[in-house]
């Protein structure tokens, strides 16, 4: 009798409404025991049609709306939208708005990194390094608001530029960030590097090798944690960064506590690329002097009647860029984010997709939760660091 | 047929070749697939694969026109990862991939009805109710479109 029941397989819904799912997973698993036999990632549940939505926006109107695909990396939403917009017209950023563009995106990818170490460890019973790490991303998310007014999505980004420049505190603050960042990030790695209970949870656990990763397109920490050293900032460099020094962390084992080695590596880069891109700033303007493109600014409108029919023109039908196709993709703190573009010459994009890095990196989980125990699913989906909005689109 | 797409090189293909070139091009070196997507056109809708070398990092993208209710052939067996991408593609374009070994709805409700990504598919406001006289606009016609 009791045999039969070991035999027995149980079906258990994890999510969709699960605290550990980041969002609104669902996982339909098969249980023997407490082992998973097979699991099966249910999506769609925050599904939003923003691919469609951006078909019925100006271009200038899709920014709002890229911003809250990836909610915790806007930024790299923004960049990526914007990058493809400008290489489809040709538009060369001004170097002041490259390096205020890299300074942000790389604070978006800190605050992203602290929100899953946050997170992650809270799964496993580790409330104070969720609170560490919240504490630290608040910095940053002050940073935003004191440039934008907006605390989580900056939404500066313009075609060819940045809406306005940088607050005249933002440099002292941001270096007082990074001064006090590395105090933080020791205390971090001393809670959780050499902790027992981090290390025998994560340790071995959600293995996605070099070959699984190339069979299901993941990319950013996952690729990296199997060894591979594939970033788009050093493969397909887009803004100034091939004017810093950087360092691409791997780790060969590809279990989550390589993820989250290289996830720790990361905010190290990333605050030292803020640091040298604070460094190279310079005055200049922050957006193209193309009054197609871009708003004229305030104080020529009071003077020039040429500027106010290019603001009229802009806002009430915007910019239209030429007939065309363009991918282009940038890293953001899950992997890679393509944005396809597709132009009729109207003010309007034809057909915007979205390549969300997170969509493959829930796919694989199928692949990956076999034979481990119900314990380490927790594990394995925070170890991907997915997010929903990036999933479902 | 060859393009350029920013410097990034274009093959069209008539789905009966597609799983020939793909296979030739996956044994050539662009061993992934980093994206599957489409774009519709009424009639037609243009498929495209992304694929990349991963030890030259180039990469390559691959064109295929199917008419509207033509199916193509799956590349899951090249591929595993594709089967997500084909069902979205299923279920955004109405686009079918004989050979599939799950094609559902991903991202839809299971018993939604149209293929909204398709051109034709109206983007409306929903309705709402006890609002008699009050006709559901498309949000498009707040900026309208000009060529």
């Amino acid at each position: 009798m009791l045999n039969d029941l070991h035999d027995d397989i149980l079906e258990l819904n994890l999510g969709p409404q699960h605290p550990s799912t980041h969002g609104v997973l669902r996982l339909k698993l098969r249980l023997k025991g407490e082992e998973v036999v097979s699991a099966e990632p249910v999506i769609g549940y925050l599904h939003t049609g923003i691919e469609k939505e951006c078909e019925t926006r100006t271009y200038m109107q899709v920014f709002t709306l890229v911003d809250r695909i990836d909610y915790l990396s806007g930024p790299a939403e923004e960049q990526g939208y914007a990058g493809t917009v400008e290489q489809l017209m040709g538009l060369q950023v001004p170097e002041r708005a490259q390096h205020i563009r890299v300074i942000l995106l790389e604070l978006a990818r800190i605050a992203s990194h602290l929100v899953w170490i946050g997170t992650s460890a809270l799964e496993l019973n580790m409330s104070s390094i969720y609170m560490y790490a919240f504490a630290e991303r608040e910095k940053i998310l002050d940073l935003f608001e004191e440039m934008s007014g907006a605390r989580m999505f900056p939404s500066c980004w313009r075609v060819g530029g940045l809406a306005y420049d940088l607050d005249p505190h933002f440099e002292e603050n941001t270096r007082k960030f990074l001064k006090d960042f590395p105090r933080t990030w020791k205390d971090l790695d001393a809670l959780l590097t050499d902790n027992y209970v981090w290390r025998t949870r994560l340790e071995g656990v959600a293995i996605i090798d070099k070959n699984l990763c190339e069979a299901y397109m993941c990319t950013g920490p996952v690729i990296r944690g199997a060894g591979v050293p594939y970033d788009i900032r050093k493969v397909y460099p887009y803004l100034t960064y091939n004017e810093y020094a950087f360092d691409i962390p791997t780790q060969p084992e590809g279990d989550a506590f390589a993820r989250y080695m290289v996830r720790m590596e990361e905010m190290k880069q990333s605050a030292s690329i803020v640091e040298q891109a604070l460094g190279k700033l310079k005055p200049g303007p922050v957006i193209v002097d193309d009054r197609k493109v871009a708003l004229p600014p305030r104080r020529e409108l009071v003077r020039s009647m040429e500027a106010v029919i290019h603001q009229f023109k802009l806002v009430s039908s915007g910019i239209q860029p030429p007939v065309g196709e363009v991918y282009s993709c940038v890293e953001s703190a899950r992997g890679e984010i393509g944005y396809y573009l597709v132009s009729d010459g109207s003010n309007k994009p034809y057909r915007l997709r979205v390549r969300s890095p997170s969509f493959p990196h829930i796919q694989v989980l199928k692949e990956v939760l076999k034979g481990y125990l119900l314990s380490d699913v927790v594990v394995a989906i925070a170890s991907v660091d997915p997010i929903l909005g990036d999933v479902d689109r | 047929m060859t393009t350029s797409l920013g410097g990034m090189k274009v093959l069209e293909v008539k789905k009966e070749g597609l799983i020939d070139l793909l296979t030739a091009l996956k044994s050539e070196g662009y061993a992934v697939l980093v994206d599957l997507t489409a774009t519709d056109y009424i009639t037609e809708t243009k498929v495209h694969y992304l694929l990349r070398n991963p030890t030259t990092n180039e990469r390559v993208r691959v064109v295929v026109v199917v008419m509207r209710g033509e199916k193509l052939p799956t590349v899951t067996d090249l591929w595993p990862g594709a089967d997500w991408y084909e069902r979205e593609l299923y279920d955004m374009f109405g686009v079918g991939f004989l050979g599939h070994p799950d094609l559902k709805r991903i991202l839809m409700p299971d018993n939604w009805e149209g293929h909204p990504m398709r051109r034709d598919y109206p983007l409306m406001e929903e309705p709402v109710q006890f609002k008699h006289g009050v006709e559901p606009k498309c949000p498009s016609e707040i900026i309208p479109h000009v060529k």
